[in-house]
């Protein structure tokens, strides 16, 4: 759902492609209206019942948020996240295309080229500019690049919360690797400055990286093939947390058996000219998150071999928005973590009006229906298997 | 091949030689950038004052690229107090007061084998009580205000504060910075600091290697 101006709009189906406006007393009948405010429900209340504060600011979280954990000993009886700790409220009503932008590469900067992209093709619709095959397929490499890094970043962490330590250093090891090489084509590990209006702000060559991303999918099989053998890596992730609720978007929904990944369904950028296999499994479970996530980044690496084998050069060009431009769109784009939506409004070439949901907004009731009844050692992986960043949590105004 | 110690035999060693050595595949635009030709510059951050920029208030855009290039330095650290007391053994609490994650993860990648923050005596911990440092990524969110203050207060003297990332050092395009909030011994400027650039400001800090 989102909210346009005192207008409510209800985005339904499980490709999310029928968006029907609608009212308040409709909407608070869809069981993740309240979630999709961040509220998660009132304090539980029981014999032997307590609760206790995790965050938020503690060593096992990379970053601020808290969690009131209900429980009367092992067992998680209720969990309500609180995540706006370290909420920047970011002002980008009023500023121009090029000064928002700035913003959005750094509202989640895991995710900064999806956020970056997605904002850029909404004003690209509303400015009627085309954008040329090069860029298009250039802004494809970018996302499939975060999507690889942020996947090995995610199997990682569960490696880690299962003190697998070499199949940790080595994941880590090949993040970092992944890392370098954005940086080594693209001049910042996390695309900064890299993108524009209809174009990119300096010449990039991917001359050689479908190589390089080649072999490091080789290496990554075989890493992965040996953690899938660990029996103490699987049980800690089999039947922790299951998730199915069909609102929830990106691996957690397809790890849940639902085919749907925006990449096909959205037609924002050229994924029809390349192929690749949308990623699913049945269980909806942490395991099966991670499995998703794996088989995802080999296609990730085969999508960027098809691009890099005929695209090479891309030259900078810039294209400075017409200040008098107006109007509205909308854009949904296939971030690692999942669907992410952004609609905008330029009046005069600055933004008047922003909604945006983040996958971590819609996805973050799943985890905490799926966490109930686990144990408060499956807290990690029930967390870390989900792809959460608290940062797309906070507020853009 | 089934077998991780093996695995770990035939990859090798992977581990930097820096501070010794070279630091290898730096990220251009984490870097200082210098003026190479003229040109007015439009800094989103006012970061450029002439012909130099302040690297506190950069946040490595790019949109001076027409007119300076970054220097590929690593050493950009302003470290106003080092401790040498803590030159074998230095540990970091790190704290998110509102940050966009790319900081908090540049900081975890000295973790991992490539730079190995452990093989030079400094070590993450998990609890203020048990740290030498605080290490604050991000703006100073209105709500981490409070958390800030209590987190330093709970770290044992002596200690040092770091602000890690341009946020933390001048708060940038969003907000405060941490520099406004605590007294900051060491500053570490980049959006986001290259993880090499962390790490000289950390052995720096510690007063060298042991």
């Amino acid at each position: 759902m989102f909210q346009e101006g005192d207008k409510y709009y209800a985005v339904k189906g499980l490709d999310k492609t029928i968006i029907e406006e609608t009212g308040v007393t409709q909407l608070e009948k869809y069981e993740n209206f309240h979630a999709l405010k961040l509220e998660f429900g009132s304090e539980l209340k029981g014999t032997e019942v307590f609760c206790f504060t995790y965050g938020p600011t503690a060593g096992g979280l990379t970053e601020s948020i808290g969690f009131d954990v209900y429980t009367y000993g092992e067992r998680i009886l209720r969990v309500i996240p609180k995540p706006l700790y370290k909420n920047r409220n970011i002002k980008i009503s009023g500023l121009n295309v090029s000064d928002a932008l700035l913003r959005f590469e750094r509202y989640n900067a895991v995710f900064s080229s999806s956020y970056s992209i997605a904002f850029l093709r909404c004003a690209e619709r509303i400015v009627g500019l085309d954008v040329e095959q090069d860029v298009q397929l250039l802004r494809i490499v970018m996302l499939e690049l975060e999507r690889i890094s942020h996947h090995l970043y995610v199997l990682g962490r569960l490696s880690e919360a299962a003190s697998q330590n070499v199949a940790t250093a080595n994941l880590f090891a090949l993040r970092e690797t992944v890392l370098r090489l954005i940086s080594k084509h693209f001049g910042h590990r996390y695309f900064f400055g890299i993108n524009g209006l209809a174009a990119i702000s300096r010449d990039v060559d991917v001359g050689g990286l479908g190589n390089e991303i080649k072999s490091l999918s080789r290496e990554f099989m075989v890493l992965w093939d040996m953690l899938s053998e660990s029996r103490i890596f699987v049980d800690r992730l089999q039947t922790t947390c299951i998730a199915k609720q069909p609102w929830m978007v990106g691996p957690a929904l397809r790890a849940a058996g639902h085919n749907h990944d925006t990449r096909e369904s959205d037609h924002s950028l050229p994924y029809k000219d390349v192929y690749f296999e949308v990623q699913t499994h049945g269980d909806g479970d942490s395991l099966g998150r991670a499995i998703v996530r794996a088989n995802e980044l080999l296609e990730s690496a085969q999508i960027i071999q098809q691009i890099t084998d005929k695209l090479k050069l891309v030259k900078k060009r810039r294209i400075i928005l017409d200040a008098s431009c107006d109007g509205g769109a909308i854009c949904r784009l296939e971030s690692p973590s999942g669907d992410l939506l952004i609609l905008i409004k330029l009046s005069g070439g600055k933004l008047s009006n922003i909604y945006l949901r983040s996958p971590s907004k819609a996805n973050l009731l799943g985890f905490v229906n799926g966490i109930s009844s686990n144990v408060f050692t499956d807290f990690h992986f029930a967390w870390e298997s989900f792809g959460f960043w608290v940062s797309e949590l906070g507020d853009i105004l | 091949m089934k077998n991780w110690f093996v695995y770990g035999i035939k990859k090798g060693v992977v581990t930097t030689k820096y501070p010794s050595g070279k630091a290898e595949d730096v990220a251009a635009w984490s870097t200082k950038p210098v003026r190479v030709s003229g040109g007015q510059v439009d800094c989103p951050t006012s970061a450029i004052c002439g012909g130099d920029v302040n690297m506190a208030k950069c946040i490595c855009c790019g949109r001076c690229s027409d007119s300076f290039a970054p220097n590929d330095v690593v050493e950009l650290a302003e470290v106003r107090m080092n401790n040498s007391s803590f030159k074998r053994s230095f540990h970091i609490y790190i704290l998110d007061a509102g940050s966009c994650g790319a900081c908090n993860l540049e900081v975890q990648a000295l973790g991992n084998p490539l730079y190995d923050l452990n093989r030079l005596g400094i070590f993450f911990t998990n609890t203020p009580r048990h740290a030498d440092a605080l290490l604050v990524v991000g703006v100073v969110a209105d709500a981490m205000r409070d958390v800030l203050v209590e987190t330093y207060e709970a770290i044992p003297e002596p200690k040092l504060v770091f602000a890690v990332g341009s946020c933390a050092s001048s708060g940038t395009l969003f907000g405060l910075s941490v520099t406004k909030v605590l007294k900051t011994d060491i500053i570490v400027p980049g959006c986001p600091p290259n993880p090499y650039t962390i790490l000289d400001a950390l052995i720096r800090a510690k007063g060298g290697v042991k």
